[in-house]
């Protein structure tokens, strides 16, 4: 086993540099002059601004001593300043960080709450009402678009039936009802998709199960449908869930870019827009590192569970 | 092949889904003359109007036919998808089936790349490239091409090498076939169905992606009618106009739900061992 994480961990280091090394080649691989990049195409720059970003952004060093400076800086989390209120762009992620991260996993709480049940009744009635219904309901999950779900919840709980509150974020530490309030828009609509997924996903990894000689025989000894069900089939059933969910917590990372701009919710996501608009690079490099860091972290997370949950994984 | 053809005609799913997409298709073609509005003519005078006789769905903020705009904004939506998808699945297979062919360093360095690829959550790096050197439709079908290369890429990749084991390909080496021919002959017929179906999966998220994109302002350029585009606009006035948001939103959900089933179907017809995932 211990081999087995360290071997994991060497290579997502080595993912992580590689991360590191695109991010940090993005803006040298789009056509056209970094510095005019950054600035954006409508500005008709100075010489002098263009010579002042081009020093600020490090893009007057040659290009190895930029790339190694990059690598060694951001080892320390020192992605540099904001181009805009020249505050060292840790900092506003460090405080963003907690927020994406409440917003994903109440979301994927959600997903797993509901998604497990319902797949697990469809398989066990198959063909029946529930099945047909749960395979409509993935079919449309994750067909909807994020922010549709968004938009049409609003509508309906925020506008229409003036239930919630339908933007912006309250720090927990000023109400705790008002920020958990805010919280559950947001999240339902991000958990959709991978509801729909978890659903799907228990829903055929049972009926495989269920289709085993052991259950059958289970069955056989007489042992009641719960018992089987619950004790042996659930189980099995359950560990190729956790790669589902692992990798669906990646695109949760994704799909809150969208979520979080339409509820407000001051997370990465929105400053990833916001900075995309501003033309904050060193910003928009920070956030894509960390989310994209975040999640190859998930991922040897679900890896080492994995492990942990089934034993074969171990020895490969 | 005739019994394939059969069987797909017959299975209501598909002749479900494919109806619809072909219908949305059709609209994109003929909005010029359907549409009873100019889609991006500003009236200031009917600003944000209900549903009447004279806008049957209303108008949006600058007063413009949300019915006309609907009907073009399938435009964006087809034209992205369809672009980026044939990108993806040509470069994709194409890298995908060298690596399998090969192997070796060359298999390593290409399947590498995809891993890198991959672990970007796609948006992300859509949105950095179109914010920086600029949305519209031409950038946004080069962007959501190459997200899904690696999906291309690593299902061909698998396929090949299942091909390369099996004894007629031997068979064929053996007989001193060219590599050419192995490739367009051996390998490719039989790992085709499965890139179909990938590809009808990747049209519906690429449509996805790009409409993700224009919502956030970050995809197709104002005036143009674009569906995420007009949903984005809407959310500015839920209050006033409801229904200006769901007109887009079923039919964006539409158009996506019918890709996604059309691809599913057709992953049960062409390839029975998935059946059921």
């Amino acid at each position: 086993m211990l081999r087995y994480i360290v071997i994991r961990l060497v290579l997502v280091v080595l993912q992580v540099f590689l991360v590191a090394t695109v991010v940090f080649s993005l803006l040298h691989l789009l056509p056209g002059d970094p510095v005019l990049i950054v600035l954006g195409s409508e500005s008709n720059p100075s010489p002098e601004v263009v010579a002042s970003v081009r020093a600020r952004l490090g893009l007057d060093q040659p290009i190895h001593i930029q790339y190694t400076r990059w690598l060694q800086d951001i080892v320390r989390l020192d992605f540099g300043e904001s181009m805009v209120n020249n505050q060292p762009v840790w900092d506003e992620l460090s405080k963003r960080i907690p927020r994406t991260f409440e917003l994903v996993l109440a979301a994927i709480f959600i997903a797993i709450l509901f998604g497990i049940p319902l797949g697990i009744l469809a398989a066990t009635r198959r063909n029946g009402f529930l099945d047909w219904f749960s395979t409509t309901f993935s079919s449309l999950g994750i067909s909807t678009p994020v922010y549709v779900i968004g938009t049409l919840l609003v509508l309906l709980l925020g506008v229409e039936l003036k239930l919630l509150p339908i933007s912006g974020y309250t720090d927990l530490g000023k109400s705790v009802s008002g920020h958990y309030l805010r919280l559950i828009l947001p999240a339902i609509s991000l958990s959709f998709s991978p509801m729909a997924t978890i659903t799907r996903m228990t829903r055929s990894s049972m009926l495989e199960v269920l289709n085993q000689p052991y259950i059958t025989t289970a069955r056989a000894k007489g042992l009641m449908e719960k018992i089987v069900i619950f004790r042996h089939a659930l189980r099995p059933a359950l560990i190729p869930l956790l790669t589902t969910i692992g990798l669906q917590m990646g695109s949760l990372l994704g799909g809150s870019v969208l979520v979080e701009t339409i509820f407000n919710w001051p997370g990465l996501s929105t400053l990833l827009v916001m900075s995309i608009g501003r033309r904050d690079y060193p910003m928009v490099q920070g956030v894509i590192m960390v989310i994209t860091s975040s999640f190859v972290l998930i991922n040897l997370i679900v890896d080492l569970l994995y492990g942990v949950v089934d034993p074969r994984i171990r020895r490969a | 092949m005739k019994k394939t053809l059969k069987k797909l005609a017959k299975n209501p799913r598909l002749a479900i889904s494919g109806g619809i997409l072909l219908l949305v298709v059709i609209i994109s073609l003929v909005a010029t003359f359907i549409a009873p509005y100019d889609p991006i003519e500003i009236n200031s005078r009917a600003v944000l109007q209900p549903a009447d006789s004279t806008y049957i769905m209303g108008t949006d903020q600058f007063g413009r036919d949300i019915y006309s705009r609907l009907l073009y904004g399938a435009r964006p939506s087809l034209v992205t998808a369809l672009g980026s998808t044939f990108i993806s699945l040509l470069i994709g297979s194409i890298l995908g089936m060298i690596a399998g062919k090969y192997r070796g360093a060359l298999e390593q360095f290409i399947m590498r790349l995809m891993d890198i690829v991959i672990s970007f959550p796609p948006i992300l790096l859509a949105m950095v490239v179109v914010g920086f050197i600029g949305g519209g439709v031409r950038n946004l079908i080069i962007i959501i091409g190459i997200v899904y290369i690696p999906t291309f890429a690593r299902l061909a990749y698998s396929s090949t090498i299942q091909v390369s084991e099996m004894e007629y390909f031997t068979a064929a080496r053996c007989i001193g076939v060219k590599d050419f021919r192995v490739i367009t002959r051996y390998i490719l017929p039989n790992i085709l169905s499965p890139l179909i179906v990938q590809a009808s999966l990747t049209f519906a998220a690429a449509i996805l992606l790009e409409s993700g994109l224009s919502f956030l302002g970050l995809g197709v350029i104002p005036p143009t009618p674009s569906w995420g585009l007009m949903i984005g606009d809407a959310r500015g006035y839920l209050f006033k106009a409801p229904m200006f948001a769901v007109w887009p939103s079923i039919a964006i959900t539409a158009t996506i739900l019918s890709a996604n089933v059309f691809g599913d179907a057709l992953r049960d017809i062409l390839d029975p061992r998935l059946r059921g995932l």
